[in-house]
């Protein structure tokens, strides 16, 4: 370790929050609210994915342009939460009173997995959407026009507002309780 | 000489200054940490937001009720283990978790299956036999 960086370590000793932060809640909370909320979004879309590839499992061929739609999508769900989740446990568990030094060996190894494994459903959602573009594109346009529901979007986005103000909150509380 | 009773209530007096903490409150004599409570209490409602199960309208009563009990596990064991703001999400992520694993399973053809079995088998137990009277 460099004295430069020996020197700021030292510096924030004595903070609740990580280095990185400079000892500002409002910093870590934001940081915290953002991760946290973009692993839940990302495993909720991940799951609704999953579940309807499986559900439709004998109707809907794997070469079919619905088929690598929604495989892309649950991928870039899998990246998301890949991403977020373990940073997320770093967040929460650190400074924690009642952590064990192994618990908290195992976040950071896991955390260390994920960042390297998460080239996999990148690349996977990328190959996929090079390969079956032409096919989504086209059954996009063949699509006849549906019209739209008569309360438009918004029953549909109470669910994931919901989540961010929890998460927001919940954030807000960690940061002030540490 | 100090009188035995002033000194009782001297160290009484001291142990409670000792063990109330800005972040706490007492209820029925229990100390309550509030934040790491209410982090807890979020994280349960966070899963049970997540994860909705969409079936038949009598399902809100077993879900309100799991989430009950989802949330008095998660309060008895920041309570009892004296847990951080942090460590209480995870433990209210892992009841909600918990709860929604239970819903799922009740949800389940298995659990059809089972109960059909059971209600058959009881049946059948109730049924006169020949040998009865």
């Amino acid at each position: 370790m460099t004295n430069a960086s020996a020197a700021v370590l030292l510096e924030h000793a004595n903070s609740p929050y990580p280095a990185s932060f400079d000892g500002n809640g409002i910093l870590f909370a934001t940081a915290l609210f953002s991760v946290t909320a973009i692993a839940c979004l990302s495993s909720m879309i991940a799951g609704w994915m999953a579940r309807d590839l499986w559900r439709d499992r004998f109707t809907i061929h794997p070469k079919s342009p619905i088929f690598s739609f929604r495989l892309i999508v649950m991928f870039v769900g899998v990246v998301g939460v890949m991403r977020s989740g373990p940073e997320a446990a770093y967040l929460f568990l650190y400074n924690e009173p009642r952590v064990t030094p192994a618990l908290y060996q195992f976040v950071l190894i896991v955390k260390r997995l994920s960042d390297t494994l998460s080239i996999v459903p990148v690349v996977a959602w990328m190959a996929l959407l090079t390969v079956s573009y032409a096919g989504i594109v086209h059954q996009m346009k063949a699509c006849t026009y549906i019209s739209p529901d008569r309360l438009g979007p918004w029953p549909n986005l109470v669910r994931p507002f919901l989540v961010l103000i929890i998460v927001l909150s919940i954030a807000f509380l960690v940061a002030i309780g540490k | 000489m100090q009188h035995p009773g002033a000194v009782i209530y001297a160290s009484a007096a001291t142990a409670v200054t000792v063990a109330a903490d800005p972040g706490t409150i007492d209820i029925f004599g229990v100390t309550v940490p509030v934040i790491p409570s209410l982090v807890g209490v979020l994280a349960v409602i966070l899963v049970r937001v997540m994860v909705i199960t969409k079936s038949k309208p009598n399902i809100w009563s077993y879900n309100l009720a799991l989430t009950g009990v989802c949330l008095l596990g998660t309060l008895v064991t920041i309570v009892d283990h004296r847990l951080g703001p942090g460590s209480s999400f995870w433990v209210g992520v892992g009841f909600g978790a918990l709860g929604v694993g239970v819903i799922e399973i009740a949800k389940s053809n298995f659990a059809s299956a089972l109960r059909t079995g059971l209600q058959t088998m009881f049946r059948a137990l109730a049924a006169p036999t020949d040998r009865e009277g």
